[in-house]
């Protein structure tokens, strides 16, 4: 089945082109369960990223990278930049998979973009 | 008028600031505590530049003017008639950290012309955690813009930039400080790395958001971002249609192998217009080496095609990377929405109101009608603060202080953090906060010694580099020297020789300590 991944802010602000007919399966990130809002606050010292360094350096690297980076799509998709890292720190990568080649991962996981 | 527009002139060099740390923790509050040292807590709350330069202009024509008198020129704060006063807006809050009574000036290279001004106090925004690997401090990066508004100029006319800007109404700066130093015993302790543009400011241009007064911090610009990784930072642009060129600003955003080393390698990194069906337009591409970054603070024009102005008024920019594959890694939002306060911090008293304004824009132009909601994320009592839930976009609106009742005993009024949102007030919604301080109220009955002498002790507990030298909590030394106090609290708060340089004291207690003052002078 056609599976994309997305996030709150793409879909609602320009949505997504489902290029296949059927069914699809749209997971987007940044809204899926309610969550808190988080104050934020206390030192500078304590702020820390939600996600080790390492992750950013494999995405810098390439060694983590998206399912779909096709510079010869017309449109380019995803239509904006794809990484994504959830408020649980998980790194996800947007996708568009129209096809439904990518296996889908557990959706269970709160995708807050928060 | 921004930082982005022309003439502007670009500069780098390192930057002091050396804020005590003894008031970062609310245990340093409470009477008699020792409280919580954490890694400066002597410091002076300065905030000072060295050994910056100008390296690149851009004339009034739009080139690049590398024979222009002021390149090479420095760009100094004078420290005259003070340093300049870096601080927060309390304990609760540390990410909107204030300068204070900063007087810029930049030179002719060689001297002999230069002007000068006070900064406009200024807010450290687009705080961004990742720039390089390694946390705080020196992984840390982010932005101070602010403007120029009664610059003198002497002396100028051999450089037609400086000349250009004299012309102004007044004069914009942005800059970039990273890399910053907070290891005790090391050279570069509490230095860091700064890069800035100062360009005209003045009223909005007809593709901004014009007619509106949107004060010295809103950025009358368009924005990249990713889509929330952080992987990247923010990168403001403005297209200018009549110029033909879009100017983009990679100052806060291209992340680094190490604190002010080198810049991860993206291969080519083009300047791209996403269409809706069809392959990316490129509009060209960028040096984002940090080389390059040094001279131009990382504000960089592109020229365009009538063609391209055309699309990109319509469409989203990106940033295209070729390596470690091709891939789009920054990107205006779909609509081209941004959103935004014209400032987000504010020190409130007991019935005080501030008017704020959220500006909305895609693709640059002000959006009309546009609702935006309001709502408290943090601080008890909620009392203590009144604001509308819903706003139109463009158009002010109040936030009134109450008695917040005095919710963290030692630790003056309350922190409350108000979130405003593009579609309801969830989580995924939120644009942005207003940090507001409320101050207690504070009426005393008497004048006396046991009702005011705690503020000026606590102010001397939570500021140890002045108590070492004058123990304003010590009511002999304040009876000596009650005069020179009461000369320091009068000082303007924009003055960087205003006491308390924390500028965490409510109206309330400042005239009760004036009273106060004025009593002892007046005692035999």
């Amino acid at each position: 089945m056609p599976n994309h991944i997305t996030s709150v802010i793409e879909i609602r602000e320009g949505g997504i082109l489902l290029a296949a007919s059927g069914s699809h399966v749209i997971r987007v990130l940044g809204a899926l369960k309610e969550t808190p809002l988080l104050a934020l606050g206390g030192a500078k010292e304590d702020m820390v990223s939600r996600v080790p360094d390492s992750v950013y350096e494999g995405y810098y690297n390439g060694s983590l990278s998206g399912p779909q980076q096709d510079p010869a799509a017309e449109p380019f998709n995803p239509r904006v930049a794809s990484l994504f890292i959830t408020r649980t720190g998980e790194p996800l990568f947007l996708q568009r998979d129209p096809a439904g080649e990518i296996d889908s991962e557990d959706s269970e996981t709160d995708d807050d973009a928060s | 008028m921004s930082y982005l527009d022309i003439p502007r002139i670009h500069f780098s060099g390192s930057f002091c600031s050396n804020p005590s740390t003894q008031n970062n923790n609310k245990a340093s509050f409470a009477p008699g505590a020792s409280g919580v040292p954490a890694w400066n807590p002597m410091g002076m709350h300065w905030f000072y530049l060295q050994d910056c330069t100008v390296k690149t202009a851009i004339g009034p024509d739009g080139n690049p003017a590398p024979a222009d008198a002021v390149v090479g020129g420095a760009v100094d704060t004078t420290n005259d008639p003070g340093y300049g006063r870096m601080v927060d807006i309390d304990p609760d809050y540390q990410q909107a950290s204030q300068i204070w009574g900063a007087q810029f000036k930049v030179s002719l290279k060689g001297g002999g012309g230069e002007f000068k001004d006070k900064l406009q106090t200024a807010t450290l925004r687009d705080l961004w955690l990742g720039r390089a690997p390694g946390g705080f401090s020196q992984g840390f990066s982010g932005v101070y813009q602010s403007a120029f508004k009664e610059p003198t100029f002497q002396s100028v006319s051999s450089s037609p930039i400086l000349t250009a800007l004299s012309k102004a109404t007044g004069i914009a700066i942005k800059f970039v400080v990273y890399a910053y130093d907070s290891t005790q015993g090391t050279p570069k302790f509490t230095f860091g790395r700064i890069v800035g543009t100062i360009g005209p400011f003045g009223p909005a241009d007809g593709d901004e958001t014009s007619g509106m007064d949107l004060g010295v911090h809103f950025l009358q610009a368009r924005r990249m971002e990713d889509a929330g990784s952080r992987a990247f930072g923010k990168a403001p642009f403005k297209l200018n249609p009549g110029k033909k060129k879009v100017t983009i600003d990679l100052g806060n955003c291209i992340p680094e192998v190490s604190p002010a080393g080198a810049r991860r390698n993206f291969g080519t990194m083009e300047a791209v217009i996403l269409l809706p069906s069809a392959k990316p337009e490129v509009l060209g591409t960028l040096d984002y080496s940090q080389a390059h970054y040094e001279q131009t603070a990382g504000i960089e024009d592109i020229k365009i095609t009538d063609k391209q102005v055309s699309l990109l008024k319509k469409n989203q920019l990106g940033l295209r990377v070729s390596s470690p594959s091709t891939s789009l890694v920054m990107n205006e939002r779909p609509m081209g929405l941004y959103i935004d306060a014209t400032e987000i911090a504010f020190r409130l008293n007991s019935g005080d109101s501030q008017s704020v304004t959220l500006v909305a824009t895609e693709f640059g132009v002000a959006t009309s009608g546009r609702k935006l909601d309001l709502k408290l994320i943090s601080g008890t009592p909620p009392s203590g603060i009144s604001f509308p839930s819903s706003v139109t976009a463009g158009t002010g609106f109040s936030i009134t202080a109450a008695d917040p009742g005095n919710p963290r005993g030692a630790v003056d009024g309350q922190l409350y953090q108000v979130g405003y949102f593009s579609g309801g007030p969830a989580a995924s919604f939120l644009e942005g906060m207003l940090i507001i301080k409320v101050y207690d109220p504070f009426r005393p009955k008497s004048l006396d010694v046991p009702t005011i002498m705690p503020i000026l002790a606590q102010y001397a507990q939570v500021y140890p580099f002045m108590k070492a030298r004058m123990d304003i909590g010590d009511l002999t030394f304040v009876k000596a020297n009650a005069t020179a106090i009461l000369k320091s609290i009068n000082w303007d708060e924009e003055d960087p020789r205003y006491m308390p340089v924390t500028r965490d004291l409510s109206s309330e207690k400042k005239l009760a300590l004036r009273g106060f003052l004025l009593l002892l002078l007046m005692m035999p």
